[in-house]
């Protein structure tokens, strides 16, 4: 069967003149009447706006702006590219996270440069055979009918056509969409009685997790990126149920472990910096917000929250570890200053940046500067007399803390307080700058963890009680209580079975914390004060 | 001072190599461009050509195979077993060194059935046929063989020619396997058989490993040599 070039719709995109015309020209040998070409992402982005194509070659480094992986994944986004366009990518880069990348976002194929006429043929004849055959099927689903896509596809795989294994994969994708789980399996099974390909595997984890089996579908999971540690599609599925059933800890690290093989995916660095940030894990958030800022520059998944929450997360990481924050704030001031370029920003939106500014010069050092923005902004809203969101007022009550002027913070968030107390998803995000946790949630959370701990202390299990204590330090670190729990199993601990230096160090952080606003009308008073004895007397017994 | 780990200079060399290898894209890329657009004056200048192209390629082929190399040692590869045609992947190979064959002059069959599926990385496995063929290119006469078939369940593809043969150092290689060793006299034979062998390991199923095997003789009577995917 040959191939019909000659009504084909194909754009050629690369910035270099010479590639170009090559290419354009070998197009044009093989048939094609109507090829267009691009130099850059944004007039291959127009050009698909203005006419669907049916072919498309790319180039992956394109210069300075967007590269071929960020525009294919913006044509999908957007919805620019029909079902059955073929893209395929052409590159000189092999490297694993560049490939990785560009595979999340399913181009026809990946094309390694340098490509001769005769073997571009080649890949485009069969790609292109495979379309042909397969085109009613992209046409029922480009009509929006996936009932007749179905019946399509599953004749062909019947008939057992040359692109079968291509529709049966196509075939199990809808049947899982349009939640028709039996027909779906049986699609998944029929493939893996032959072999075991790790698509199928991933969509039998697919069905179980929507028939709401998720504790079976996070064992096959983890037992296919066991066997394939590059299938990133079954670390996206786990990702996913981990969040349904909120074990964030366990969301962060398989995100962690995704991340590391393939560094260079906006979402998935995007989703692990929201993972650890709800994780109070401030070093891991603020890094990843900043790749994903960075990785964002020519992404269609560029957000503004991304350049806002890297501001957060380093502002809360000074606390933690001063010079990392102060490596990442250089970074988040250019992210909030380019925020102001890359987004139309609401009034509020202009505020949150101004304060996030203000935060990171006052935590590096520039007081000045920082009170000077802090002012003007409070002048400016002053006039405007409008109603503040409670965003900008929490991002308000961090920069006076930044700033060390407690009381106006103390105040500001007992207005805050006030004026939320009903309002429960409120309390949650006000948490977070409090000491005791005001809303249910929260409380129940910190109530859970510390009773799982206490437990476990009373049982004399002191490891799994400081793992306990831990966590819910790393959840709640400005709790007393919490610490207090830590410091006193960690004594416990080291009582019967001897000290450790690294035990000693993180009862001394804890004690030092709270060492400032510790006095004798305080209601642990007592209890803080004998535990702080206890830990000395460790101390200088270690020394000794 | 520590002095810097063999760790190190791997990194160095596996990060130039790669800069070498876009180098060299650009080359072969204006390469046929030139050779196009000239139109051939004598027979003199079409073989300037021909050694232009040839050793460009090869050494293209090289630096990708060391790339493959060091990218396997330290864990970078991602084996993507999917269904393939198997005479796709063997097409491909030929296109690919369409130039090559056209000006050494030499003829190239491909036998096998249209049909036939196979479970296999088509990257990795066509790069092993793509080396063995560029390499075959050189030491054949005129002709050269391409085909697949399934053996006892698992995929065969041969490659043979009709050259001298394997020297009788490197036959019998069922049981012995191809290290890294660099070998001023044997070229770098070694490192694409090496590099053949761990791709074919890589493909597994059940208890079967895949394996790769050299021989003589064959239909054309030169050196045969055949990767086995289980």
């Amino acid at each position: 069967m040959s191939v019909n070039y000659k009504g084909l719709q194909a754009l050629v995109i690369d910035d270099f003149d010479s590639f170009r015309m090559t290419v354009v020209k070998m197009l044009e040998e093989f048939g094609c009447k109507h090829v267009d070409s691009m130099m850059t992402g944004a007039q291959a982005i127009k050009a698909c706006r203005a006419k669907s194509y049916d072919l498309v070659l790319c180039d992956y480094n394109l210069g300075p702006g967007q590269n071929g992986q960020q525009i294919l994944e913006e044509l999908r986004v957007k919805g620019l590219l029909k079902p059955a366009a073929q893209f395929f990518i052409v590159s000189a880069e092999s490297s694993k996270s560049i490939v990785l990348a560009a595979y999340d976002n399913e181009p026809s194929a990946y094309l390694t440069k340098p490509i001769t006429a005769k073997s571009l043929k080649q890949r485009l004849d069969r790609q292109l055979r495979q379309r042909e055959e397969m085109l009613p099927l992209y046409q029922a689903i480009e009509a929006g009918d996936v009932n007749a896509a179905i019946t399509e596809g599953t004749s062909m795989v019947r008939r057992g056509v040359r692109s079968a294994p291509a529709c049966q994969k196509l075939l199990g994708n809808l049947l899982l969409e349009s939640n028709q789980l039996e027909d779906a399996e049986a699609i998944f099974k029929q493939v893996l009685e032959v072999r075991p390909l790790e698509w199928a595997q991933v969509g039998m984890a697919r069905v179980k997790k929507a028939r709401g089996d998720l504790a079976t579908a996070d064992v096959w999971l983890q037992k296919i990126i066991a066997d394939s540690p590059f299938c990133m599609q079954a670390y996206d599925e786990l990702i996913d149920s981990y969040q349904r059933q909120g074990k964030t800890q366990e969301e962060q690290e398989v995100l962690e472990a995704a991340v590391g093989i393939s560094p260079m995916s906006i979402l998935r660095q995007t989703s692990l910096a929201k993972a650890a940030s709800s994780n109070n894990d401030m070093a891991v958030a603020a890094k990843s917000y900043s790749r994903s800022v960075r990785l964002g520059q020519h992404s269609v998944h560029d957000e503004l929250e991304n350049h806002l929450q890297l501001g957060r997360t380093t502002a809360a990481l000074f606390s933690e570890d001063e010079q990392l924050a102060s490596d990442i704030s250089r970074e988040a001031l250019r992210a909030l200053e380019t925020a102001a370029k890359r987004f139309e920003l609401t009034a509020a939106q202009k505020h949150q940046t101004t304060l996030l500014e203000s935060q990171m010069h006052a935590y590096r050092g520039d007081k000045r500067r920082a009170s000077d923005m802090l002012m003007e902004l409070q002048n400016t809203l002053k006039e405007d007399e409008g109603e503040l969101c409670l965003e900008v007022q929490l991002d308000l009550v961090a920069t006076l803390q930044a700033l060390d002027l407690k009381d106006k913070a103390e105040q500001q968030l007992g207005a805050l307080i006030e004026e939320y107390k009903d309002d429960q998803q409120a309390l949650e995000k006000i948490d977070a700058l409090m000491d005791e946790p005001l809303s249910e949630l929260n409380r129940r959370r910190v109530s859970k963890i510390n009773g799982e701990g206490i437990a476990h202390y009373q049982a004399k299990r002191y490891q799994d009680a400081v793992l306990c204590f831990k966590r819910a330090k790393q959840l709640f670190p400005r709790n007393l209580g919490v610490h207090l729990n830590l410091v006193q199993t960690l004594v416990s601990e080291m009582t019967e079975f001897g000290r450790t230096e690294a035990s000693l160090e993180l009862c001394g952080d804890s004690m030092k914390r709270f060492e400032a606003i510790m006095n004798v009308n305080h209601k642990q008073f007592k209890r803080f004060r004998q535990l702080q004895e206890m830990v000395r007397k460790l101390d200088r017994e270690l020394k000794d | 001072m520590q002095k810097p780990g063999k760790a190190d200079f791997s990194l160095v060399l596996a990060s130039s190599v790669h800069d070498m290898k876009n180098s060299l894209g650009m080359l072969l890329h204006s390469l046929e461009i030139m050779i196009r657009d000239t139109a051939v004056q004598d027979e003199a200048q079409a073989k300037h050509f021909a050694t232009l192209q040839y050793e460009a390629s090869r050494i293209n082929t090289e630096l990708i195979q060391l790339l493959s190399i060091y990218k396997m040692d330290n864990d970078g590869m991602p084996l993507r077993i999917d269904e393939h045609y198997v005479v796709e992947t063997l097409e491909e190979q030929v296109a690919r060194n369409d130039m090559l064959l056209e000006t050494r002059g030499l003829t190239l069959e491909i036998d096998c059935d249209e049909d036939l599926p196979w479970y296999y990385d088509s990257e990795l496995v066509g790069g092993v046929v793509n080396n063995i063929l560029v390499n075959g290119a050189r030491y054949c006469k005129s002709r050269m063989r391409l085909s697949a078939s399934i053996e006892d369940d698992q995929l065969v593809i041969s490659v043979e020619d009709d050259g001298g043969g394997y020297p009788p150092s490197m036959l019998g290689s069922n049981e012995q396997s191809f290290k890294k060793s660099v070998s001023f006299t044997e070229g770098s034979t070694n490192l694409g058989l090496y590099f053949a062998q761990e791709v074919a390991r890589m493909h597994r199923r059940d208890d079967l490993v895949g394996a790769i095997e050299l021989a003589n003789g064959g239909e054309l009577g030169g050196g045969l040599f055949k990767i086995y995917l289980p």
